[in-house]
């Protein structure tokens, strides 16, 4: 019942702001549920044994097979969670602060897919599961669409939509052939696990499902629909669909593929060196484009072919690795978001070479920016690099190649970042009209939270291990 | 016989009231009627189910899908309640032409034997030619009159010449007879059997016999056409699969040549559909194309019937019939073109939030009940391994129909205009809310609608 909550509260919150007229901004609702949200999902993981933290119902029947309500917070699920309502909680703050005119629909619709967010790393039950996998998409989809940028919006979105709506169908197929194919007792977790591991042959099935998630996550070659959505749409939906649907789709691998199909992961060595070709690939356009954004996008696709990699080395650290880099990722990419939208906001640019000389006018923001950049380079003492160690370590353990693919990855994202930073910061002054300008306190307080969960993490990463592992 | 009755009274209602509200709430409570009628035959009561030896039958699933489709119907009459007198006559003529093929369509719940199946069509479809035409000084209105018309004779046409055939060589037009004689791949009866079911297919729009489906429905007025879609369709199907779930396949051969058909007919029809219904520039018509696509969607009830597929058919039916009907109210109160549609979020908010579930629920989108009503179908006839394909196909072909319903979406939501607002009467705003709130509480516990059928029949 407690978990619910995690469900209901920003459901019932979204539906409302969406619904109701009001002419005031209404965003600390919003805030509020986020924050108050992530104070409860602390004191559950703190104060509950796991099994209060697990709840069953049954749902209805079809053709034998049973589905359930069936909700948990446990392992890497529960870090997603926790992940989720700290970027959520954040940005709410950031949106906020900061005074942005969005409309009252807008917090109501970011909050709507929070629920999906928060339902898809809590749900055990495959259909339970797609659903939410699905309702996450429609606020974004109208998110994008109605406060998008003006010239690419209509299209960008349409690409977005029906990239991610084949792969939800082609799931869906897996599902129905499961469900009416295998014959479980029901769609829970445990029990279709059951009748997978008695049938035989299930590649065919594990492609589908693997399509359905790589399009999400995204990988190689399916990510084609990515930058030009993260260059059009608003700044917030933008962290919603970095920090928190790619890793959607990495819960997803983790949660459902491998534990679905084990015997397959040793047969996915080719997809593997594809994946590896995309993050180099992936790397050297974030080496040659100007835009900011682009830069970060596909930053952002390389870091996850890396995950993704690791995830199917077979052995315990990659994979714990793995999931560390996961919960990581979320919080560097958060801090380099914001940090985009401030320079947006403030100096109006989006591309590199229309401002230099930062560092002069602005060093608080230098300062913290430098910082998330080496995070996202994984410099030691940063959370990424605990992650990426482990990561690395094991790839080299299970196949050679995909280390050597992994850490080209790593060296070129050095240089791509330390390329954006030194162009943004450094050098003459560019576009920058005051002499000296003044960071807002709020800022210094929200940037410095997320500067401090990196270091804390990147020097005692116990905390989400013990997280993870319980 | 409520039914016929209420027809008549509707023909002769035109003289007695002259105001349009007692008509509606006379279809209401006529409606009420025919739904107390149907509940009272299913519990068995003597008077209301009669006694005519293999002519008519109680089948509780029938009934039920007959109590549906009169729930739709209701829905749909309140709905457009305005729309009625739009096409120029006298609205109770119209009313009356609607309660007589309710009345073929009470017979098609009921029928027992091929025979009284046939009269129940023709009895349905003889007062859709005359609604079709209804717009009497609008081309378009007759020419979709008389291509439903002729259409309509061609295939019964066929239709009889199936129930002959299989008349010659089973003897009997008696639904238990057949289902006792074992046919072959060679006989007579083959051949009846299959004309019988292509004729069916062109009664519900599936494709190749569907070219008649986009132009009459989008010639007949709006109002009327959302009841050729929804209510007709579904009474269509229900006949399909009870006519069919009288054949019992016992061949091997037969069995695999069946398969191969539906499988045809229904990939032939969701390739077609899908791909004619991308051009399209009005949003009428891409919804005529859309039906039929919709229709090669309840056709994966029929690879294997049995209880679950046939209440998966139901489910279809009902999320059909309310995310068509509201679209289609919608059709009325906007233009019919794409363009007419932009910016519809500020001109009418409560329409166009409507409007978009139920195009997410066509599209089947979870936490509508087209969602449900998909995966429902689907899984029916996923008990045929190699139906994979088939369903996997359908899945992928279903993403080129989102992107034309999205396109509706993009126009109400994301582009501008400068028209006028439209305005919307309290009562309607609030049946559309109704009708999407059902919509969403069906998808998420479909349940719902089984315990409403199993209060009804205890």
């Amino acid at each position: 019942m407690l978990l619910s909550l995690l469900i209901i509260l920003p459901l019932l919150a979204g539906l409302g702001l969406t619904v109701i007229k009001h002419n005031r901004s209404l965003g600390f609702v919003g805030t509020g549920v986020s924050i108050y949200l992530l104070i409860y999902t602390l004191f559950l993981l703190f104060t509950k044994t796991p099994v209060d933290l697990s709840i069953r119902f049954d749902w209805f029947e079809l053709g034998g097979v049973k589905t359930n309500i069936a909700l948990s917070l446990t392992g890497l699920g529960a870090a997603m969670v926790l992940l989720t309502n700290l970027v959520y909680a954040i940005l709410f703050i950031y949106f906020y602060t900061v005074k942005k005119n969005y409309s009252n629909t807008f917090y109501g619709l970011l909050l709507l897919a929070y629920a999906g967010l928060n339902g898809v790393f809590l749900a055990q039950d495959l259909v339970l599961f797609y659903f939410f996998w699905e309702i996450v998409l429609i606020p974004i989809y109208f998110l994008i669409g109605i406060w998008g940028n003006k010239k690419t919006r209509i299209s960008a979105n349409t690409t977005f939509f029906l990239y991610t709506i084949l792969g939800s169908m082609l799931m869906l197929g897996g599902i129905i052939f499961i469900g009416f194919q295998l014959k479980p007792e029901s769609f829970l977790i445990t029990d279709v696990m059951k009748v997978t591991a008695d049938f035989g042959n299930l590649t065919t099935l594990a492609w589908l499902f693997l399509i359905a998630f790589a399009i999400k996550i995204p990988l190689f070659p399916m990510h084609s629909w990515q930058p030009a959505v993260y260059k059009t749409s608003p700044t917030p939906v933008t962290v919603i669909l970095s920090a928190l649907m790619a890793k959607m789709g990495l819960f997803a691998v983790v949660n459902w593929l491998l534990n679905l199909f084990p015997q397959i992961c040793s047969q996915f060595d080719n997809v593997l060196y594809i994946v590896g070709f995309g993050l180099i690939y992936a790397s050297l356009i974030a080496l040659t484009t100007n835009n900011i954004k682009k830069i970060i996008a596909y930053s952002s696709v390389a870091h996850l072919a890396l995950i993704f990699m690791s995830l199917y080395s077979q052995s315990d650290t990659g994979i714990l690795g793995g999931y560390f880099q996961m919960f990581s990722h979320g919080i560097v990419v958060l801090g380099l978001w914001l940090s985009v939208d401030y320079m947006e906001r403030k100096y109006k640019i989006t591309d590199l070479k229309s401002i230099g000389g930062l560092a002069k006018a602005d060093p608080a923001f230098a300062v913290f920016f430098t910082f998330f950049g080496l995070a996202n380079v994984a410099l030691p003492l940063t959370s990424s690099f605990i992650g990426e160690f482990m990561m690395l370590n094991a790839l080299y353990a299970y196949n050679p190649i995909l280390c050597v693919m992994g850490c080209a990855g790593v060296i070129l994202s050095a240089a791509y970042t330390l390329r954006m930073s030194t162009a943004i910061l450094f050098g003459e002054q560019k576009n920058i009209k005051e002499e000296k300008i003044k960071f807002p306190t709020i800022l210094y307080v929200i940037f410095g939270i997320i500067s401090l969960i990196i270091l804390v993490l990147g020097i005692y990463p116990t905390i989400v291990f013990n997280l993870l592992q319980n | 016989m409520t039914s016929a009755l209420s027809g008549i009274v509707f023909m002769f209602s035109g003289f007695v009231f002259k105001n349009k509200r007692h008509l509606n709430i006379l279809s209401v409570l006529l409606f009420v009627v025919m739904i107390v009628s149907a509940v009272f035959q299913l519990k068995g009561c003597e008077i209301m189910s009669g006694k005519y030896p293999n002519m008519i039958e109680t089948d509780p699933y029938r009934i039920s899908f007959f109590i549906i489709l009169c729930l739709i119907g209701i829905y749909y009459s309140l709905v457009n309640r305005y729309n009625f007198s739009k096409p120029g006559s006298k609205v109770s003529d119209y009313f009356a032409l609607i309660f007589i093929s309710f009345t073929g369509i009470a017979v098609l719940a009921s029928f027992n034997n091929l025979i009284l199946m046939f009269l129940g069509i023709e009895i349905l479809s003889i007062p859709l030619y005359a609604l079709a035409g209804a717009a009497k000084h609008k081309m378009k209105s007759t020419e979709a009159a008389v291509k439903y018309f002729l259409m309509g004779a061609f295939s019964t046409g066929i239709m009889l010449m199936g129930v002959t055939l299989i008349y010659g060589a089973s003897g009997s037009f008696l639904l238990e007879n057949i289902t006792a004689y074992s046919f072959d791949f060679q006989s007579i009866y083959y051949l009846g059997w299959v004309m019988l079911i292509l004729s069916l297919c062109f009664k519900v729009s599936v494709a190749p016999m569907h070219f008649w489906a986009p132009d009459v429905y989008d010639g007949t007025p709006t109002g009327f056409s959302s009841n050729m879609i929804t209510i007709v369709k579904g009474a269509g199907f229900m006949t399909f699969i009870t006519v069919l779930s009288a054949f019992k396949i016992t061949s091997g051969i037969v069995a695999d040549n069946y398969q191969y058909l539906l499988s045809f007919l229904i990939i032939l029809t969701l390739i077609l559909g899908n791909f004619s219904a991308l051009k399209q520039t009005s949003v009428k018509r891409m919804l005529a194309y859309s039906s039929v696509v919709q229709a090669g969607f309840m056709m994966f009830a029929l690879f294997q019937i049995n209880e679950e597929s046939q209440n998966a058919l139901l489910f279809y039916t009902l999320s059909y019939g309310l995310s068509s009907i509201v679209l289609f109210y919608a059709l009325t109160k906007v233009k019919n073109e794409y363009k007419d549609f932009h910016g519809l979020s500020k001109r009418a908010p409560v329409l166009a939030f409507a409007c978009t579930v139920a195009l997410l629920s066509l599209a089947g989108i979870p936490f509508t009940s087209g969602f449900l009503a998909k995966f429902m179908i689907l899984s029916s006839a996923m008990h045929i391994p190699s139906n994979l394909i088939l369903v996997i196909a359908a899945l992928i072909l279903a993403v080129l129909s989102i992107y034309y319903y999205i396109k509706v979406i993009i126009a109400m939501y994301f582009r501008n205009s400068n028209k006028k607002k439209i305005k919307l009467s309290f009562t309607t705003q609030f049946l559309l809310v109704l009708g999407t709130a059902l919509n969403i509480a069906l998808g998420v516990y479909p349940n719902l609608l089984w315990m409403v059928l199993d209060c009804i029949s205890k």
